[in-house]
């Protein structure tokens, strides 16, 4: 609960779309990072630094590590049986992620991630909020509050506000996926990761969804995969592109997105970039 | 091969035409109405026959829903155990240990019963015949222990990965995924787990006429001895006669009827239950 404050209303005060100014902090740093399968190398040797407040685009091919990196990232490594993860991952306030020691529960509290199909728990909207709420310490008073006000920022308050004791599951795929959002928001996280968030949902609702992702920017850094190059065009600050070098997933480029997006210095992210190849 | 089919699902009916053939002349005499009237079980009496079941047919149901009641926490137990906590190795031997405990006939459950749970009543509470309702309640409880806790380990290991993700995301420990989003997701086919325990206790014979000491009353407490239906079947078949006959038939007639709701309420469960969300 010492995370920075995300209850700023609907629509972000920040400015959305307001360029990257490239001297922001970094919340994530990460060094060396691999990720390997009961041997099988999925990622090699990645070293970036996530800038705060901002929104990271990670682009590529499928099967060339993305998801991999983005569980990583709050250890959600940790539940695929043989998976080792080696180099090391620091938040901004110094927290190891990388630590064998480290407080798993808490750091995933603190880096939350909202998944490609939506999965609220078949229960009601409500204990949607609370189970995850009590778990990281909320009294039961405050909990009505919290949810009440993450609902807003997402935009669901309105539609759900006078059925919160009815099932979760009765709602549209475009609400779900706003409603994990706003679960994964409750928490008050300092970075959510989006693993293509928008992939599972019609082009109406990933609109929605989409432009909820960039309202948020400013709030908290958001780390989002996405297979949809033109939304990672409008809505990045800075893009990373994944690619699959000598049988393993590896970064060959990354940067500010208009710099990516413009020229990139590899070419097979030139040519993915620019819809010629993946 | 339709025809074989056949005879294995019609062989259901057969059985019910059976039982209803032979029970009909205790029906068209109309002994039902003392079936449920009287207070007392002595159909080959002379000169004061009696026909009550109510005695029987509770202790039955007694025997029944406190074998679960005990069986219950204990198989969940195992389950959630096996599920989330077990190193594989102890989940595969401990799982195989109970697909055995499957397949220990009835008469040996009684026999244990009769010799290990039987005098350990007595010395817990001396004074009682120690054959009793609460020593019928754990033989059977322990005989659909594997029963219960296959089923609903089967039930765990059926809610969606995507739910396990959803709670590991959020940052939530074992306990509060098992109970709060596990559990939840489980309770249909923990449900029907259940059912099937039940379905499968009060048909229970052998374990029961030797453990549950067969005098046909309404417990008053749970060391007093009871006879449940199937009991009386089992014991006085051999030689019953006529009327006497008729009305075991009718006994049998109303055991099949309790084993088929639950069956059917088994069903209209499954049928009712979305797979995708685990009943909940």
């Amino acid at each position: 609960m010492n995370a920075p404050s995300i209850s700023l209303p609907f629509p972000a005060d920040v400015p959305a779309g307001s360029p990257a100014t490239g001297d922001a902090t970094a919340c994530l740093r990460v060094t060396g990072l691999t990720v390997q399968y009961r041997g099988f190398t999925a990622l090699r040797d990645i070293t970036i630094d996530i800038p705060e407040g901002e929104i990271t685009a990670l682009v590529g091919p499928s099967g060339c590590g993305k998801s991999s990196f983005l569980h990583s990232l709050n250890r959600l490594t940790d539940l695929v049986p043989g998976c080792r993860v080696t180099g090391s991952i620091h938040l901004a306030d110094g927290t190891e992620v990388t630590h064998p020691k480290a407080d798993v529960l808490t750091l995933r509290g603190r880096v939350g991630i909202v998944f490609q199909r939506p999965n609220p728990f078949p229960q009601s909207i409500r204990r949607n909020f609370e189970i995850p709420l009590r778990e990281h310490g909320w009294s039961k008073e405050d909990i009505p509050d919290r949810m009440e006000t993450v609902l807003r920022q997402v935009g669901l308050w309105n539609e759900v506000h006078d059925r919160l004791h009815k099932s979760a599951i009765a709602l549209s795929g475009g609400q779900l996926q706003r409603l994990c959002i706003a679960r994964a928001l409750a928490l008050e996280p300092a970075v959510i990761l989006f693993d293509e968030p928008c992939s599972a949902l019609d082009p109406l609702a990933s609109g929605v969804v989409e432009d909820l992702i960039h309202s948020l920017r400013g709030q908290l850094t958001i780390v989002i995969v996405t297979h949809n190059l033109a939304q990672a065009r409008r809505i990045a600050d800075h893009a990373a592109v994944f690619w699959v070098r000598d049988g393993a997933g590896t970064m060959v480029e990354h940067g500010p997105a208009a710099r990516v997006f413009s020229s990139p210095a590899d070419p097979d992210a030139g040519l993915y970039l620019s819809g010629a190849r993946g | 091969m339709g025809l074989l089919a056949l005879v294995a699902g019609g062989m259901v009916l057969l059985i019910i035409g059976y039982l209803l053939t032979n029970a009909w002349p205790a029906i068209q005499a109309g002994r039902l109405g003392g079936f449920f009237t009287d207070t007392k079980w002595q159909p080959g009496s002379q000169r004061d026959p009696r026909f009550g079941v109510v005695s029987m047919l509770t202790a039955s149901f007694l025997v029944t829903f406190l074998a679960v009641a005990l069986a219950l926490p204990v198989g969940l137990a195992c389950a959630i155990f096996h599920r989330f906590y077990a190193p594989p190795v102890l989940e595969r031997w401990n799982r195989r240990m109970l697909e055995l405990l499957i397949g220990v006939p009835a008469v040996v459950f009684g026999f244990w019963g009769l010799m290990v749970v039987v005098p350990l009543l007595i010395r817990l509470a001396p004074g009682t015949p120690g054959q009793s309702l609460l020593a019928g309640s754990i033989v059977l409880g322990f005989m659909i222990l594997p029963i219960i806790t296959l089923t609903s380990q089967a039930a765990l290991q059926a809610v969606p990965a995507a739910q396990l993700q959803a709670a590991a995301g959020l940052g939530m420990g074992r306990a509060r995924t098992i109970w709060c989003v596990v559990l939840p997701a489980a309770k249909g086919g923990i449900g029907t787990g259940v059912l099937l325990a039940l379905a499968r206790a009060i048909g229970e014979t052998m374990a029961v006429v030797l453990v549950c000491g067969n005098i046909p009353q309404i417990p008053k407490s749970l060391f007093d001895p009871v006879r449940p239906i199937t009991s009386t079947i089992a014991l006085e078949m051999g030689y019953a006669t006529a009327s006497h006959k008729a009305l075991l038939f009718c006994a049998g007639l109303i055991l099949v009827l309790c084993t088929a709701l639950l069956v059917g309420w088994i069903s209209f469960r499954r049928a009712d239950s979305d797979p995708g969300t685990g009943g909940a």
